[in-house]
């Protein structure tokens, strides 16, 4: 069902679900949110499944008319505000048929996630209806949400989200997601694995990378965030790599001296020294680093970072178990 | 081809909390990737999502629900011990041999005549080779359905552009170093372009998308623009 006319799409917004996984051997990237933890939680606001499309956006700029009534949550960090009211993140609201959305950045984080009940309808390409726009294919027609587009719904909300929505006394929720679960930290500080090509760095580029800080890059995008830093020199710095597989949370070093940090919708494969890997629970936090802030990281051990993942994930799962049990 | 090895010649290691990549020395083990590959699909090992090969990896991702990269790293040291001992890769299929068509030089390959001169070759007889050999699908990788293929005779083996082209067309076959391989997409790109193939390497087909697998074997067949032209249609 057609719901939003866009009036402004703000710089960067795709549809999202959780990914497009069994493809890597044929270079497709994983693609999926950038903050997967607060994609999740949207989606288990307004009673949908985990794996729901979601309107991803980076800081702000969206505004929208509805011409239908809705279940809306945002997630992430904006500014959001229905017809000039003030609504929180992190709890379920409703918006009227006729009423404007406005999801503004916010000074603590880039990303938002605008889930609606029944999911944003978008285009399945090799199973998931994640954005690819460098291949044109996924989400909205392939590409970023424009002004003028009109957006639908994929299907009906379910028996979950209809009773969230008739709980809801006047606009807003009378419950939201506890501060205290969120995974942000106001000075982040974070985890990283050693890198499989750590040992190619120099003794000084492995002691540098832990104590100094780095800047995000404004040039960061959905790729890959891009690190600012002092440099970090190789052993052998003409030595060649073969190609292989990287990952999401891998810290690329390339040949100019440039850190990538590799996110959702980073190449499959590459041949560039990995000093380090994040650990997997940090992604989330770090996708919502504004660019120009410094960043530090610390080593931790498979041992810490393994449990600290299935946490995040029993985090998620008990959100959606705690509203199954109270709305269904 | 080598059928012995050594148990020191792989190494196993972690790149995030649910992927470990199995590495040879070179790419002359690339039939051991295969043949991991293909054994650790044959089992079906519950938790085990996706595989990656590429040149002298395999890279493994993990559902860490079911597998954790510790235990997983103990499975592959047993798999690959017993693989060895059977010192043999008879069970290995020889992977699919693919005549891909290809329109070289002019407008769909603008590299080619300074790419000929530069290796004191003339145009047709850099075709020659470059037609003549058979090569190995090692990896896919860049952009989704781009193969990376080995390896390109010495004689025509180039150097990257030092500016990568803001836009390489769709098709566009293209050498960087030993490597030869196919844009699937309009993209930027680094390669020397030598020619160009009608087909389309991104397929309507849901069940086999992509025109490429890895381990494909793949031969050039040199065609006129009039043969590109009704094959593109």
């Amino acid at each position: 069902m057609k719901v939003v006319h866009i009036l402004s799409a703000g710089q960067y917004c795709s549809l999202q679900d959780l990914g497009r996984t069994g493809y890597r051997s044929f270079g497709v990237p994983v693609s999926g949110p950038m903050d997967s933890y607060a994609h999740q939680i949207a989606n288990a606001l307004v009673g949908n499944s985990a794996d729901s499309s979601v309107l991803e956006m980076a800081f702000g700029g969206f505004e929208g008319r509805f011409s239908a009534d809705a279940l809306l949550a945002v997630c992430g960090f904006a500014n959001v505000s229905v017809d000039g009211q003030d609504v929180p993140c992190w709890r379920p609201f409703i918006i009227r048929h006729g009423q404007q959305l406005s999801i503004q950045k916010s000074l603590e984080g880039v990303y938002a996630y605008l889930a609606i009940g029944g999911g944003w309808k978008g285009e399945l390409w090799l199973n998931s209806t994640s954005t690819l726009t460098t291949v044109q294919k996924g989400g909205w027609q392939g590409r970023t949400i424009q002004t003028n587009d009109v957006l639908e719904t994929a299907g009906d909300r379910t028996q979950t989200g209809e009773n969230i929505l008739n709980q809801i006394k006047k606009t807003v929720a009378s419950w939201g997601i506890a501060a205290s679960v969120l995974p942000y930290q106001h000075q982040p500080v974070l985890h990283c694995l050693r890198g499989p090509e750590w040992e190619y760095f120099t003794e000084d580029a492995q002691k540098t990378f832990i104590q100094e800080g780095f800047i995000l890059s404004p040039s960061s995008n959905r790729m890959a965030s891009k690190l600012l830093g002092p440099p970090l020199p190789l052993v052998e710095p003409d030595k060649q790599l073969f190609s292989k597989a990287v990952c999401k949370g891998n810290i690329q070093v390339t040949p100019d001296g440039s850190m990538f940090l590799l996110m959702a919708d980073a190449q499959t494969t590459g041949g560039y020294p990995r000093i380090a890997t994040l650990m997997a629970a940090d992604i989330p936090q770090a996708a919502q680093i504004k660019p120009g802030r410094k960043l530090h990281f610390r080593w931790t051990s498979a041992e810490y970072a393994h449990p600290c993942l299935l946490k995040m994930d029993e985090n998620i799962s008990g959100i959606f178990q705690q509203i199954e049990q109270r709305f269904s | 081809m080598e059928f012995l090895q050594d148990h020191t010649s792989y190494r196993i290691y972690p790149i995030s909390e649910y992927a470990v990549t199995v590495e040879w020395p070179s790419e002359q083990y690339f039939h051991l990737v295969r043949q991991l590959d293909e054994s650790l699909r044959n089992n079906a090992i519950p938790g085990c999502l996706e595989t990656v090969p590429a040149y002298n990896t395999l890279t493994i991702f993990l559902d860490i629900r079911q597998k954790d990269v510790l235990s997983f790293t103990a499975l592959l040291h047993k798999l690959l011990e017993s693989a060895e001992a059977s010192i043999s890769t008879a069970t290995l299929s020889e992977g699919r041999l693919l005549e891909i068509p290809v329109c070289y030089g002019a407008e769909h390959g603008p590299d080619l005549s300074a790419a000929a001169r530069h290796c004191g070759l003339t145009e047709s007889e850099f075709i020659d080779i470059h037609s003549g050999n058979e090569y190995q699908v090692f990896m896919l990788g860049f952009a989704p359905g781009f193969p990376y293929m080995g390896r390109v005779d010495k004689r025509i083996t180039l150097k990257r552009h030092d500016r990568p082209r803001w836009m390489v067309p769709a098709g566009s076959v293209a050498i960087a170093g030993a490597q030869t391989g196919i844009y699937p997409n309009e993209s930027p790109g680094g390669w020397q372009i030598i020619g160009q193939t009608p087909l389309p390497l991104l397929k309507d087909d849901p069940s086999d998308p992509f025109l490429f697998h890895p381990g494909d074997r793949v031969r050039f067949e040199p065609i006129t623009e009039e043969t590109f032209k009704s094959i593109r249609g």
